[in-house]
Formats: structure tokens, C-alpha cells, sequence
């Protein structure tokens, strides 16, 4: 089962279209939502989230379609947005007094563990918190309700390395548990690169790419040649290049880069921008 | 609901102490006042704008957002504000019902009655007029709409006549009653518009 399946969905603005969109989380799996700014990552997590309504298409969440068991959904789905949203009075003790009137399967203990865990003050209202800190209370609350599904758009932006690292390695923990899933947008690609199973690239509203991130990393390589030998190759094997007085620097589909030639392996990042820049 | 209500109470609590603290002076001077009735409705003038400042923390704080991927329905979103807004007035009604009894009763009840149905009036009507054009604009853009509002009802607040026309005996028996009714109706005809609009929003 897909914990998310998304067919042909649309959302116009004004200066803006997504989609036609089709993407799917399977079960178990972190898919990444890579793409810059405005590519309509938020979009499409808001569109999943049903805070914007769609011009057209579908989304079914752990194999619920439209109108059915709504609340069952969101009591199943952990979000984190790039804003927490809880309100600057609180403190962790108010956020769970109301977390625990919200959800059927909060668990209480479990929070005070992440709490502590994360070195959370307990007294300090959340408009204090350092981003980090405000980050860091709305992946516990998103995990203290028992989620199948986590829902993350931009949890590791603005935050330092260090506690980049502690966020993505307990996103891990998390998807350790096969019946869990987590759909992830970041436009910082190295967090995704060590997360992700799947990578989904967006670019101006569209879809550049949907494929397994192992696949992709054995699949394409860095080549660089003249454009001459570049030239050489297939078009269909040649996904992005960037020239230079010196030569060509190219991604290129491994099994179609010259024997012998310089090649290097890529990484998402790498692909992710060549991609952009050629589409 | 419980939990949005839980939620509104904490907000009140801690953004509208000093309001609390203003509400409750009005309302001990004005039984000592002479029927002054900006001091007399002042107390439900500023109860009645909470909700509004409270969905403006909402939009500022990102929890219109936040809420929206919680197990409410927009419904029960929209119905906790409108919920709270009748708890709180329901308070600052009853401690103004015992107040202005202190001082009016004495003299008979109908002045006290068209001053309590004056004041559930205010307590509703501001609401019942701001809440649907938030829910509809945001607060950033339905803040002229706000101080208009605001500005009217303090108007009204001072220059209706109450004494004049209880005292009179201006008044019918039922003019209370019929002024409670109309508030009454405005408001809930207020919720289910705002229900309509905050459906319909994008967040």
C-alpha cells in the first residue's frame, strides 16, 4: 500500500501552476521532496493537507481517499510545517494539556521522553524557544500521537548542523518501524540525500524526476570530456552538462559514459542542479 | 473542542491580562458611577473584540496552519471561537447583572433588564459583525473593518439613551426581550456564515 498516492493534481495562482502532479509514498519508505524555493513544495504538502483546495486531480493518505475518515487520517498523520504553529504563550506543559484533549493515542509519557530528550525547558513560553528549539517541540508532538504518517515540510531549515543531524537520525528511528512513512521537503539536499529512499525533484510546479535515490546514484554519473566526446553520446543519456573553457562538466547515464572516461559518482545535490538548470 | 477551547482559555489568560485587569476596574466603578455607560459597557465593548485579537495571534503565530492538520474539522474551528465568545460575555454579562442589580434594582426593573439586554446586545453584535469578515479576509485585512466596528460600538455605547427611555417608561415591556432576540439571531446567523467562509479558505 502507498501511504500517500497523488494522480494528476493541479492547484493554480496567479504566476503559478503545479502539476500535473502524480507521486507516491510507499509504505515504509521517506520519500524527499526536493526542489528551490517556490518550486511549490509547500503547495503540494498544503494541497495534501487540505488547507488549500485543488483545481483538479486526487490524493489518497494511507488508503483513504476524499471525505473518508478524515479524522481517522489526521490522527494517523504527524505534521511538522516550516512554522510550528503553537502559540507564543505556551509552554511544553500547556502544549501537552491541549495536545492530549486533541488526539485519541497522545501519549503523555512519550512526550515528556522527547522533551527531555531534546533538552526542552518546560516553563518557557514557545515564542522564547530558538528555532532549533521550536523545531525540535513539533517533531515531538508530531510523534507523540503514534503517526503512521509524518508529513515534514522544511523541518531542517534554519537549524545548525548539529541539530540538523539529531532531527534526520531520529526521522530514521521513526521509518524503522515498516508501517511508518515520512514525506519530506527540504531544499537543504545533502538531509535528504541521508534520509530519503525515494527522491521526487520539482521545479516551476512540475515533476522533473520520481525515482529511487539508490537508483539514481548508480544510475548517473558525473562525466567530464570535451564537448566533442559529450557530443559523442546519446542525447537521451546526457541529463544536464555545464561548459567551461577547459571542457564539459556533465551528468550522464553510467551505462553510456565512454569506457576509460573521467567519471566520477554523483550525488543528489548534483543532479538536483544540473537538472534545474537544463529544465 | 475541548482542546480549542483549552487552547483560546491560555491565550486569553496570557495575552489579556491587562484587559482583565481593566475590565474588572470598569466594572467595580461603574456601580458607583450614576449609570455612566461608557463605564458600564466598556467591560463587554472590550470582551467582545477578544476573539478577534485572538485570531489574530492565530494568524500571527501560524496556528490557523498548524490546527488545520489537527483532528478538527473547520467547523469545530470556527465553533470555538464563537463558543468562547459566549462564555466570556456570559461572565462579564452575569458580574455586570449582579453589579448594575446592586445599583438599579432599588428602583424598579426596567431600566436594569434594557440595560442587561443593551449589554448582551454589545457583547454579540461585535462579534457577529467582525468574526465572518476575518474568517473571510484574515485578520491583516478586516483590521479597517475592525476599528470601524470598534469605533461604533463605543458610539453607541455612549449615546443611546437608556435612562431616558426606561425611566420614561418609553419602553415596552418587551423591547429587552425583542433586543436579546435580534442579537441573538444575528449571532448565530454570524456563526453559520463564518463556518460558510473559513471552508471555503485557503491557509
Amino acid at each position: 500500500m502507498n501511504a500517500i498516492e497523488i494522480r494528476q493534481l493541479r492547484k493554480s495562482y496567479p504566476g503559478f501552476s503545479l502539476g500535473p502532479l502524480d507521486l507516491s509514498l510507499p509504505q515504509g519508505c521517506i520519500v524527499g521532496l526536493i526542489g528551490e524555493n517556490g518550486a511549490g513544495k509547500t503547495t503540494t504538502i498544503r494541497l495534501i493537507l487540505d488547507m488549500l483546495q485543488r483545481d483538479g486531480g486526487s490524493i489518497r493518505i494511507l488508503g483513504r481517499g476524499d471525505g473518508e475518515g478524515v479524522m481517522l487520517t489526521r490522527e494517523e498523520t504527524g505534521v511538522v510545517l516550516d512554522e510550528v504553529g503553537f502559540p507564543g504563550c505556551f509552554n511544553t506543559r500547556q502544549v501537552n494539556n491541549v495536545m492530549r484533549l486533541t488526539y485519541k493515542n497522545w501519549d503523555e509519557a512519550a512526550f515528556k521522553t522527547y522533551i527531555r530528550r531534546f533538552d526542552l525547558p518546560e516553563g518557557k513560553p514557545f515564542k522564547d524557544f530558538s528555532r532549533g528549539m521550536k523545531m525540535k517541540l513539533g517533531i515531538a508532538a508530531a510523534l507523540s500521537h503514534k503517526p503512521k504518517l509524518l508529513i515534514l515540510d522544511e523541518p531542517t531549515s534554519g537549524l545548525d548542523p548539529v541539530v540538523r543531524d539529531e532531527v534526520v537520525e531520529l526521522f530514521s528511528e521513526f521509518t524503522r518501524d515498516e508501517s511508518h512513512s515520512i514525506l519530506i521537503s527540504s531544499h537543504i539536499v545533502s538531509d535528504l540525500e541521508k534520509l530519503c529512499d525515494y527522491i521526487a525533484f520539482l521545479h516551476k510546479g512540475q515533476l522533473l524526476l520520481f525515482e529511487e535515490k539508490d537508483l539514481l546514484l548508480s544510475e548517473y554519473c558525473i562525466l567530464r570530456c570535451t564537448a566533442a566526446e559529450l557530443n559523442a553520446l546519446p542525447k537521451e543519456a546526457i541529463k544536464g552538462k555545464k561548459e567551461n573553457p577547459y571542457g564539459v562538466t556533465a551528468i550522464v547515464r553510467r551505462d553510456a559514459a565512454p569506457a576509460g572516461g573521467n567519471i566520477s559518482p554523483i550525488s543528489i545535490e548534483e543532479l538536483f542542479v544540473f537538472m534545474v538548470k537544463e529544465a | 473542542m475541548k482542546a480549542l477551547l483549552l487552547k483560546e482559555f491560555y491565550m486569553a489568560k496570557s495575552y489579556m491580562r491587562v484587559f482583565a485587569a481593566m475590565v474588572l476596574i470598569f466594572l467595580l466603578v461603574s456601580v458607583w458611577a450614576n449609570g455612566n455607560m461608557f463605564l458600564i459597557m466598556y467591560p463587554m465593548v472590550i470582551t467582545a473584540m477578544l476573539p478577534m485579537s485572538l485570531l489574530s495571534y492565530d494568524e500571527k503565530f501560524h496556528w490557523d496552519r498548524y490546527c488545520a492538520a489537527m483532528p478538527f474539522t473547520r467547523v469545530q474551528v470556527v465553533s470555538a471561537k464563537y463558543v468562547f465568545v459566549l462564555l466570556s460575555g456570559l461572565a462579564i454579562l452575569l458580574i455586570s447583572a449582579v453589579a448594575q442589580g446592586i445599583r438599579l434594582l432599588p428602583a424598579g426593573k426596567d431600566e436594569y433588564f434594557m440595560l442587561l439586554s443593551m449589554l448582551l446586545a454589545m457583547g454579540l453584535t461585535g462579534p457577529a459583525v467582525l468574526l465572518p469578515i476575518i474568517y473571510k479576509l484574515g485578520s491583516e485585512r478586516a483590521r479597517i473593518a475592525y476599528y470601524i466596528v470598534i469605533g461604533a460600538i463605543c458610539a453607541l455605547a455612549v449615546i443611546l439613551p437608556y435612562n431616558d427611555l426606561a425611566v420614561a417608561g418609553a419602553v415596552s415591556v418587551p423591547a429587552p426581550l425583542l433586543i436579546c432576540l435580534i442579537s441573538v439571531l444575528l449571532f448565530a446567523a454570524s456563526w453559520l456564515l463564518s463556518i460558510q467562509f473559513y471552508k471555503k479558505r485557503s491557509l
